[in-house]
């Protein structure tokens, strides 16, 4: 078995109203940062886990994702795994 | 009418619902710490309290939809045992998926702690059936994360199968809508209850408006004067 360190970046889903980041993205606007287009707040959470490859890691990532890290009604999610020296 | 109420790390209302039923005479109470398998008496009614268990960490309700008990909550429901979440305890029932849906942040990113005036939208639950349909009534409400919020479609389907329970409301007009949600819920919902009829959440407080010298009012009587007379042989108040 190898360790593997998964990076997990979790947004609002499109079309759900993302509060913070409206509340940031006009902050930003009245300040003149015209360039902002558009912000999302949403959270990071990195987790080590125990798997035999990258794939396995991967899946495992997956299955605490959805069952507890990720309330797939109103987030969506995309993570990268990498080994862990 | 025997009750437990549930105690997670974090829960504050627990003993207020727990006063607020032994104020009303409904029954014996027990209190249930999260980490028991079991409830210590078969219970009529659970009631899931406010609070913020496990810190509101992750997301509210998240971590405590996994506390050992909620797998006993979860049997009572499917037996047809009642269950009420209020405040927190609905954000726990909506992460648990006993009811569908979820809590987001309020619209103003603020803390709304204030009287809160609804319609009763379906008099005709165990929850509700002593009050009239469409009545004005007044629950305190305390939250961070009270937007309701379900895609449309659901929320049709919700609204067509009379699911919505309280409604936000002017309580001049008896006007119920969005307009009147303190913290943007969609359709000014704030409290639903599930298909079966038997799982029932909302974020205000009926807890804080029962026992008498409360500064806000006693309308949430009428919350568990309806489970009494549900259950029957009720010499309550």
């Amino acid at each position: 078995m190898k360790t593997y360190r998964a990076d997990i970046t979790i947004l609002p889903k499109d079309g759900v109203l993302d509060i913070q980041g409206k509340a940031v993205e006009k902050t930003l606007a009245a300040h003149g940062y015209d360039a902002v287009l558009e912000v999302r707040v949403g959270k990071f959470i990195r987790v080590a886990v125990e798997a035999a490859d990258e794939a396995d890691a991967g899946l495992k990532v997956r299955t605490v994702a959805e069952d507890l890290l990720v309330n797939d009604l109103v987030e969506s999610y995309t993570f990268a795994v990498e080994e862990r020296p | 009418m025997r009750s437990s109420v549930v105690v997670f790390p974090g829960s504050n209302c627990d003993r207020d619902v727990e006063k607020a039923l032994l104020y009303m005479e409904t029954g014996p109470v027990d209190m249930v710490w999260h980490d028991e398998a079991a409830f210590p008496h078969r219970p009529d009614l659970v009631v899931l309290p406010g609070g913020f268990a496990y810190g509101d960490y992750l997301r509210s309700g998240a971590l405590a939809a996994k506390s050992r008990i909620m797998d006993a909550v979860r049997a009572h429901a499917e037996e047809g045992g009642l269950v009420l979440g209020i405040c927190n305890g609905f954000q726990i029932l909506t992460e648990a998926g006993l009811l569908p849906g979820a809590l987001l942040p309020n619209a103003s990113l603020r803390f709304i702690c204030r009287p809160s005036y609804l319609r009763v939208e379906n008099a005709d639950t165990p929850f509700t059936c002593s009050f009239a349909g469409r009545e004005i009534v007044q629950f305190p409400i305390a939250h961070h994360e009270g937007l309701y919020y379900l895609p449309d479609d659901e929320l049709d389907r919700l609204e067509r199968s009379g699911r919505v329970v309280f409604r936000y409301a002017d309580q001049e007009s008896g006007e119920a809508g969005e307009d009147y949600s303190p913290n943007g819920s969609l359709r000014g919902i704030a409290g639903i209850i599930n298909d079966r009829g038997n799982v029932l959440g909302l974020m205000p407080h009926p807890e804080r408006a029962t026992v008498q010298g409360l500064i806000w009012g006693m309308d949430g009587k009428g919350v568990w004067r309806s489970l009494g007379e549900h259950f029957g042989a009720w010499e309550g108040k």
